[in-house]
């Protein structure tokens, strides 16, 4: 349709180009101006032009309706019709850029009615040759879009927008076909913040988009105020002709292209070719996106076993698990409903727990977040607990299954369903996966039940995990409870064993400083076993206050040097050591260890007044104590990450020695092996070994009776400087050198 | 030397402690003398004030506390001693067998003055309990006195101060 604005035309100019409208091809319609003004007005209401035919009288003078167009609308041809004797303001005209002009002679009526025409096709011609320029800037930008792109919104955006800049339609928008709606993809010539939310879904029937996909076919509707069933598809008020044309795959309608506009008829066979051909690219870029997404789909499908299993194993959380699990499962298999729900069947109860609908499903279907199993439930929860996957859909239900399957259907319009079991440990208590189709009729296809099967496994596996995990959870805290509990028992009862003890110690010492004078030898004597007795069980309780608590504080490691350690032990040993005339031995060098300085203290302690007390009638007692590396797999690739080194330090003497009956037993507490007269409750080397064996270390001793005995202990050493790590391996793999 | 007889309240149940306590004190110059509640319940009974807030028994100058008590624990009564007003003044050493850092903390933070193990040499025992009651008492005895002297001058308006 041609638009064509007569302005300020005489009579008969004006009737010979009333004549020449219904010669053009495709339609022409006039609108008719009196003056400058006029055209002004109109063209401050958006109105739209293809050519302009005037008289000389309104486009001469510069501010006239010539200057208007050139300076409004600079592509739309502006037409003169002069009489002959003003033939040179019409020249002046086209100097001015006028497209021709028109003579009127004092010739008949007809012919200027022929002049009419020729100028409204030349006009018509010029409009076809910039249409068709537009047209194929639009394809060639749509074109170069759909190479760019790889999803489908982009690709529909440029095609609207390019018809609307390029081929100035009012409004465009592409539809896409899903299932029985239509959905709006892409709009332009309006804010889609404008557009009522109604319109971005519409029913197939509905509207020229959804027709013209049904139809397979350009549908237009020329005026829609004289229909009375039909609304423009946007939506918009003052919308009056649409053209849809359909967007094709093969031999079917995938979606459509719609223009609308506010003219009455606006539309015609030209803009169906033109749509047509914006519409074609479309359907190879579709399908090459569609195959894209069905690929997508297809690796989805496959990879959605492997999601759900490591999703099982990157967490602990079995609630999110399973949450996802449902989630991935409903979008993957294009579910509308996907319910994970826990059967009980002792209580009778069937709790849905995470839930996945559809966001596209019209209406929001909720499941019951508990359900009682009733009758007609109970024959499909049998067969799920014999791990039967039960499928039925609108034709085909299980004659077992008939009394829930009408229920279902009722409830929420179920089309399709498949149950599936995940076993768990129990086989009263179960969960089961439910998946159901509402908006369509499905066929559960193998693969679809295989997927299911298989992730139903991993569930299982997941809920069989959790169980254990919380079985042992349990356990655990138990056994902490308990370890606890032992403790505040041992410290208790020590209390409790501790206050006698206090007072036995306590009036032992006032008879012996007070009464000393009242008592014989003998009962000298007697009050002085009763006290040594007091004070070895005051020992005897300490010792076991402290073994009870090695293993409970945790004091900080710190990288210590052993020499200190060892040298504070001698010194604070020096009397006993005196007293027996012990000679102690030590190598030139010590390393650092990584250890609780109390502990480390405590440890060589033990080992040398130990070492010192059991010594016996020894003439020349020596007490020997040294180190060494303990060899290890070094890991050469592995030199920013130093394996810890441990090394063996050991206290040796030449005392009376342990048989090799005893020397597992020593270690545990209260094993003394002879009740000689020397100072000792049998804790302290329990102690060692418990502070020892708490950081990884080991304890042994190596000994024959008359022979003296070393004792053993490990420790990993300090990870100092390269430098120090070098001169200790140095050191170490050398003859140790004891000095005096 | 002091104006008056010096009384220390000792709550202990163990009968042979208390007795070994009042032995170390024999020897004491201060000749204190030495209340003995056995049990805990008691000893609240002891602290308790009338509706005045004023306390039933005028409080000692020590309390020597056992924590491991009958009926109500050492720590409950060391607190209701706290939350009494004329008893908050009056100091409290903790003379106990137990010897958990956690057990001694919460002595402190319930506001004991001092705390003694009762597991210690017999003589270190008998040492150490004389001398730690034998500084309480020698500053409950300058405290009095520094009373009495702000009595005086307050009485003569040369001070304006309440004691």
């Amino acid at each position: 349709m041609m638009h064509v604005l007569a302005v300020a035309l005489g009579p008969d100019c004006a009737r010979a180009l009333a004549e020449a409208l219904p010669n053009q091809r495709g339609g022409a319609q006039a609108e008719w101006a009196e003056n400058l003004a006029d055209c002004r007005r109109r063209l401050a209401h958006g109105q739209h032009y293809d050519v302009v035919v005037a008289d000389c009288a309104v486009t001469a003078g510069g501010d006239d309706v010539l200057a208007l167009f050139q300076h409004e609308r600079p592509d739309v041809p502006v037409y003169v019709v002069t009489e002959v004797e003003r033939e040179a303001a019409a020249q002046e005209a086209i100097e001015r850029g006028a497209a021709d002009y028109v003579l009127i002679r004092q010739e008949s009526q007809d012919r200027l009615m022929r002049a009419m025409t020729r100028t409204l096709e030349q006009a018509r011609n010029r409009r076809m040759v910039i249409r068709q320029t537009s047209l194929l800037k639009a394809l060639l930008a749509v074109s170069q879009q759909i190479a760019a792109a790889s999803e489908l919104a982009p690709i529909l955006a440029s095609v609207v927008h390019e018809a609307q800049v390029h081929l100035r339609y009012e409004y465009v928008a592409a539809y896409l076909r899903d299932g029985e709606w239509l959905a709006l993809c892409a709009v332009a010539g309006v804010e889609p913040a404008r557009l009522p939310s109604s319109i971005y879904r519409l029913p197939l029937r509905e509207g020229t988009p959804g027709r013209a996909v049904l139809a397979n076919r350009a549908i237009a509707i020329a005026q829609f105020s004289t229909l009375i069933d039909a609304r423009p598809a946007l939506g918009l008020g003052g919308i009056s002709s649409e053209l849809s044309v359909p967007i094709r795959d093969g031999d079917h309608a995938i979606g459509a292209i719609m223009v609308a506009s506010r003219r009455p008829g606006q539309f015609g066979l030209e803009d169906e070719r033109t749509l047509s051909l914006l519409a074609e690219p479309l359907t190879a870029a579709l399908r090459g996106i569609g195959a894209f997404q069905r690929e997508q789909e297809r690796a989805m499908r496959e990879h959605l076993l492997a999601r759900v299993s490591s999703a099982v194993n990157s967490t602990l959380d079995l609630q999110e698990v399973l949450g996802q699990a449902v989630a991935e499962i409903g979008s993957v298999l294009k579910v509308d409903i996907c319910a994970l729900s826990q059967v009980d069947l002792a209580a009778g109860t069937l709790s849905t727990e995470h839930e996945y609908v559809n966001i596209f499903l019209a209406e929001r279907r909720s499941l019951k977040k508990m359900a009682s199993i009733n009758a007609s439930l109970k024959p499909l929860m049998r067969w799920l607990q014999m791990g039967q996957v039960v499928t039925s859909s609108v034709d085909q239900v299980d004659p077992a299954l008939a009394d829930w399957w009408r229920e279902t259907s009722a409830r929420f319009g179920a089309k399709a369903v498949a149950w599936v079991p995940i076993r768990t440990q129990t086989s009263e208590r179960f969960y089961a996966l439910m998946l159901m189709q509402v908006t369509h009729q499905r066929r559960w296809t193998d693969d679809d039940l295989k997927l299911l099967r298989g992730i139903a496994g991993q569930l299982s596996l997941t809920l069989r995990n959790a169980q254990l995990y919380e079985t042992a959870q349990h356990a655990a805290a138990q056994l902490r409870a308990k370890n606890a509990e032992l403790e505040a028992f041992v410290y208790t009862v020590s209390h409790d064993l501790q206050a006698p003890v206090v007072s036995m110690r306590g009036f032992a010492s006032l008879l012996q400083s007070r009464h000393a004078g009242q008592l014989d030898e003998r009962g000298s004597l007697y009050v002085d076993r009763i006290a040594a007795n007091a004070e070895f069980l005051n020992r005897l309780l300490n010792d076991l206050l402290e073994l009870s608590r090695v293993g409970r504080l945790e004091e900080p490691d710190e990288d210590l040097p052993v020499a200190d350690i060892v040298r504070e032990v001698i010194d604070d040993l020096a009397e006993p050591t005196q007293a027996a005339g012990v000679t102690i031995r030590q190598p030139e060098y010590w390393p650092q260890v990584r250890f609780s300085r109390v502990r480390l203290r405590q440890v060589w302690s033990n080992l040398l007044s130990n070492a010192i007390k059991f010594l016996g009638q020894q003439t020349a007692p020596r007490v020997e104590v040294g180190w060494r590396i303990l060899p290890q797999d070094v890991d050469l690739e592995r030199e920013d990450t130093p394996a810890t080194i441990w090394a063996e330090f050991w206290v040796r003497d030449n005392g009376i020695g342990i048989h090799p009956e005893y020397q597992q037993r020593i270690f545990r507490p209260f094993q003394r092996l002879k009740v000689v007269e020397v100072d000792g409750t049998g804790v302290g080397l329990s102690i060692v070994r418990r502070i020892v064996e708490g950081r990884g270390g080991t304890v042994r001793v190596e000994s024959a009776p008359g022979q003296g005995a070393t004792f053993y202990f490990t420790a990993p050493l300090s990870e100092a400087s390269g430098a120090l790590r070098g001169e200790v391996l140095h050191v170490a793999t050398g003859t140790p050198h004891f000095v005096d | 030397m002091w104006p008056r007889e010096l009384r220390i309240l000792l709550i202990e149940d163990n009968p042979d402690h208390a007795m070994l306590i009042q032995t170390t004190l024999e020897t004491s110059k201060y000749a204190p003398r030495l209340s003995l509640i056995a049990d805990g319940e008691q000893a609240l009974n002891y602290v308790a004030t009338d509706v005045a807030g004023r306390s039933i028994v005028p409080p000692p100058d020590l309390v020597l506390l056992d924590l491991k008590l009958p009926k109500v624990d050492g720590q409950e009564v060391l607190k209701a001693m706290r939350a009494a007003p004329s008893w908050r003044q009056v100091p409290v050493v903790i003379l106990t067998t137990l010897t958990r850092p956690a057990d001694i903390d919460e002595c402190y933070a319930n506001g004991a003055n001092g705390y003694l193990s009762k597991v210690v040499a017999p003589d270190t025992f008998v040492s150490s309990v004389r001398d730690v009651v034998e500084y309480w008492l020698r500053l409950a005895i300058r405290r009095e006195a520094g009373r009495q002297w702000a009595t005086e001058r307050a009485v003569f308006g040369e001070i304006s101060l309440e004691p």
